[in-house]
Formats: C-alpha cells, structure tokens, sequence
C-alpha cells in the first residue's frame, strides 16, 4: 500500500512539475517570448529577419486596367464569398501576364481613429493577398499598401459612402 | 529655487452652492503680476512680453493678473537676450541671458524657471511639439514650440508623413512616411535633417514608439501577412528584430512604452473589438486592461506612470486616463467631438491630441486638471498627430 501511494505521489508530482514548467517557460533575458514562436525563431534566440521590401509597385502603373474593389463590412477584414468572383478576375489576369505585378490598397470608412485603421486596411489587403495566392499567384509578385481611411473613393458622411470607402483596389504594374 | 512646499501652493477653494452644499474645487497654482518688469516698449520687447506671458498662461500653474498678485515680479529685459528677474518678497533674483540673441527661447526659460521655482512643477515651455499638417496639400511633419509658434516644416514627402515619435534626447523622430509609395519608417535628426529608413518590410510599417533609454523602437510591422509588435534595434545597437507577438487573427498597433522601459501598452483587436493590453517588453504573456467601452486606443504611457488614451463612449471618442496602480480610468473630455492620438508632455499635466469637430481637424492643448483645451497653434489648416519632446537644452 505505502508502495502504491508513494508511486501515486511521484506521478502526481511530476504532473505538478510538468504543469508549472508549460505555465512558466524558462526564458533568457535575450529571447523576445511570446505565446507562439516559430521553431525558427526559437532557434534564433527570439530574432526575426525579414527581408527588405520588394521592389513591386514601384515603377508606374497600368491606368487602364481596371478591376473593381473588393468590399467589406464595417469593421472586417473577411473576404465575403460573392466577392471572391472579382477576385478571381485579378488572379486570371495576372495567369495571362506572368511578368506583371499587383499591388492592393487596403482602405476603410471614416468610423474608428485613423491609427486603427491603417490596421484594419492593412489586414483588409492581405486577406486578399491571401486569396490570389491560394489562387495559384506567386506571393512575390503582390505587395500590399494600406491607405487607412485616409483616401475616401466617396467623401461623404453616411452608410452609401462609408460603403464605397471599405474596399480593397487592385493596381498592376507591368 | 523654490519658495513653498508642494502643498502650499495648492490654493483650496471652497464654493457654496444655493443648495447649502460644499464642495471642495482643487485649483492649482499662483498669481502673477509681470507689470513691475521694465520691458523697451519695441517690437523686440512686446515679442519678449507676448512670448513670456503665453508660456506662463499655458503652464496650467499661473494665472498673470494685475492686483493682489501672490507675487509681484520686478526686473528688466535687455534686448537681444538679457533679462534680470526679481520677486523681492520672496528674495528671489535671477539673470537670464543667451548668447545666440535669442530672445523666445530666453522667454522660455524665465517662464520654466519662474513656474519651477514658485510651483515645484516642471515646466514645459522649453519643449517642443512635432505634429502633421497637411498645409501644401499632403500631409507632412512640422515642429512648433510648446506655445504653440515658431512653426517649421520638416518633412517634403509630397506622399504622407505622420505619427512622429521623439528620442528620448530629443535628437530625433521617427516616424511613417508614404515617400516611396509605402508607408515605411524613418528616422530624421533634428537640425541636419538627415533622414534613414528604420524599417521597409512588406507591408505595413509603422507604430514607431523608441524606449526610455532610447536604444529600441517598439514598431507594428504586418511582413508575416499581418500587423504585429516587435521590438527593433536600430543598426548602431545591433540592428536586431524581436517578435513580442502573433496573432494570425488579430492586429497589434500603437506601442507605448512604460517610463521604466520594462513593459509596452498596445491595441489589439483580438477579442474582437480593439482594446488596450500590456505586455513585458521581452515579450510573453499579455493582460488585456479591463476597461469598458467598445473600442480603447491609442496609449500614451505618461512620465507619471498614468496612460492617456481614447475610449469610444456612447458613438464619441474620447480622451481617458487610466491609473495602472488603482485601476482607475478618469475621462478629460466630454464633449461632442471625436478625439485622437493623446500625447503626454513631459510635465505629466498637459495632453497634446487630435481633435475632430465637424470637417475641423486640428491639435490642442488639453489640460488634464482643468479638462480645458485650446487650439495648440493659432495657425490655420488642419493638424493631427502630435508628439511631445522631452525637455530641450
């Protein structure tokens, strides 16, 4: 009986000791911790090495090609399913001109402070950067630019405008 | 120099109501009378005067009157830049003189002095304001003194260029610039205007907030296909980048920085709606801020230890403090406008923040004990995005 119990005691223990380790990891002053690091940056102490913008979008663009924006609701950055036939067009487009480039303007309506939505613009562009790539586009080929509410496609106050102004524009570059 | 204790120049007011109730009104600081002082009645001097007097008024600590002054100032102003002041009945004398002739700034320092010296408070008129006007067009960065003149355009972007944030020495900006199309960060040294890139990853880059001890910039970078906090280090320290977080869901903006340098407060928008966490500055575990309202934004952690930030209350937004130690938040504003990006100056008292009235967009000076506010510059067009220096040499 003492056996068992003592047997029960060490598990019970080593369970304890187990919980608090995953609780508090044991991290080094140099390491930028976080709820999820990659395997790659656990490697590299915590250290990121991104690379330095591309150099799509940084010529002049083709101004007579044009696709229409893509909408969103108020405050998200889900790309809804009967939007997703504009972006298909985008992405047969460049299929059919492997040498061109994408850039897409995330933009929001005028509700919520301007630093916030230069976030949620941002987010807005990648969701549909996001999708052009599952649609087979190479992610080197699109850049994303997050306008904020700072460019209104309709100046206005009110639902018809604020409507208009959440929206991601497509721009290619050839 | 200073004449009374801290407590002392606090002058209790007690009013009675019709309602036979008392309540007691806190009203902070002392009177002035600048009448005795021999300023030369030239445009030199009456600048000196306007210069002198608008910092004292803007301290939020003294009221200049005329009669029954707490203390009568006496002494004189020699042009270019010279000046003895005088209050007898406190024994006080000092002289004033810069050898740059430069008589706004010698203004400047007699009113930090006269205010340091008679308060105990820190002054604040030799700070200066970076702020984004869009006066030509875009939107670019200028520089005006704490009173709000002395204005000067610092960026030519022609694209846009805001949320300035200051070193700790005052010796640079860093900021988010469109000049090559994408919104990118920057650092720009004050006076030879001498302008880096900090960071121009994929994406967003922006957010840039530089620690306490001014060798690291909190920024919100979206290169992994989404807005998140990282520490960065700028190439002369090492020109590292550490990740504090990752939410593939969610965005992470608007660092602010403890006084200590140990933790940041920042915007996520995790839980759905965008709300204020803290964090360690090393990274790990965040605590959301239990506050309510629908949206909490912009911190600004204050040298005081108390974050300034906009809380949205019933469609407005608002300008609100909130005390890390009680876990209080004090709203500063109630009226109908939209407010945004508070800015502490280093005084603790005063907010510089956007304030949107109607199509009106401009900066004021926010008094957070008094709740008042004034246009920070009487300069027209519309303005946005401050950010208060430090103290300046």
């Amino acid at each position: 009986m003492t056996n068992t119990a003592f047997k029960i005691l060490t598990v019970l223990l080593l369970a304890l000791v187990t919980a608090s380790c995953r609780l508090r990891p044991d991290r080094k002053p140099t390491t930028a911790g976080t709820d999820v690091l990659t395997p790659e940056e656990i490697a590299a102490g915590g250290v990121v090495r991104p690379e330095e913008r591309s150099d799509v979008g940084m010529g002049a663009p083709l101004r007579d090609v044009l696709f229409e924006p893509v909408r969103f609701q108020f405050d998200s950055a889900k790309v809804d399913a009967p939007e997703l036939s504009k972006i298909q067009k985008v992405a047969d487009y460049l299929k059919r001109n492997p040498g061109y480039t994408l850039v897409i303007e995330g933009h929001c309506d005028e509700r919520g402070t301007a630093a916030y939505n230069m976030a949620l613009g941002e987010r807005r562009a990648q969701a549909v950067r996001a999708e052009i790539i599952r649609l087979g586009i190479d992610a080197a080929r699109i850049q994303t630019v997050s306008y904020g509410e700072e460019r209104p496609a309709s100046p206005g106050h009110g639902e018809e405008h604020w409507r208009l102004n959440r929206r991601a524009e497509f721009v290619i570059y050839p | 120099m200073r004449f009374l204790p801290r407590s002392f120049a606090w002058v209790l007011t007690l009013t009675v109501s019709v309602h036979a109730q008392i309540t007691i009104v806190k009203t902070a600081g002392t009177t002035l009378d600048l009448q005795g002082v021999s300023i030369p009645s030239t445009a030199d001097g009456v600048r000196f005067r306007q210069i002198l007097e608008k910092n004292l008024a803007r301290s939020g600590w003294i009221t200049l009157v005329e009669k029954e002054a707490a203390w009568p100032v006496t002494g004189s102003f020699t042009p270019p830049a010279s000046a003895v002041i005088e209050i007898r009945s406190a024994g006080y004398r000092r002289t004033f003189s810069r050898r740059d002739g430069n008589s706004r700034r010698l203004a400047q320092e007699i009113a930090d002095a006269l205010v340091e010296s008679l308060t105990g408070r820190k002054g604040m008129a030799r700070t200066r304001l970076a702020l984004a006007g869009n006066r030509t067009g875009h939107w670019e960065l200028y520089l005006c003194d704490a009173d709000g003149e002395n204005l000067q355009q610092i960026t030519r972007d022609r694209s846009m260029a805001l949320y300035p944030y200051w070193s700790p020495d005052g010796s640079r900006l860093v900021f988010t610039s469109y000049r090559s199309r994408f919104p990118d960060l920057y650092l720009l040294t004050i006076g030879t205007w001498k302008l880096e890139p900090l960071a121009r990853f994929n994406g967003l880059n922006t957010g840039g907030a530089f620690s306490p001890d001014g060798q690291a910039v909190a920024v919100s970078l979206s290169f992994t296909g989404n807005p998140e906090l990282y520490v960065l280090r700028p190439p002369v320290h090492g020109g590292r980048l550490f990740r504090l977080t990752q939410t593939p869901q969610a965005a992470e903006t608007s660092p602010s920085w403890s006084p200590d340098g140990q933790r940041l407060v920042f915007v996520s928008d995790s839980s759905g709606s965008p709300q204020l966490y803290m964090m360690s500055a090393r990274g790990g575990e965040r605590t959301r801020i239990p506050i309510s309202g629908t949206e909490n934004v912009s911190p600004s952690w204050g040298p005081d230890g108390r974050i300034a930030f906009v809380t949205r209350r019933g469609g407005v937004y608002r300008i609100a403090i909130y005390s890390p130690d009680s876990g209080e938040v004090q709203l500063v504003t109630d009226d109908d406008a939209q407010y945004e990006d508070p800015a502490w100056a280093p005084n603790g008292r005063h907010l510089a923040c956007t304030r949107i009235s109607g199509n009106r967009m401009t900066v004021v000076l926010l008094d957070t004990i008094t709740r008042r506010w004034i246009p920070f510059l009487d300069i027209e067009g519309s303005w946005r995005s401050p950010a208060w220096s430090p103290l300046l040499p």
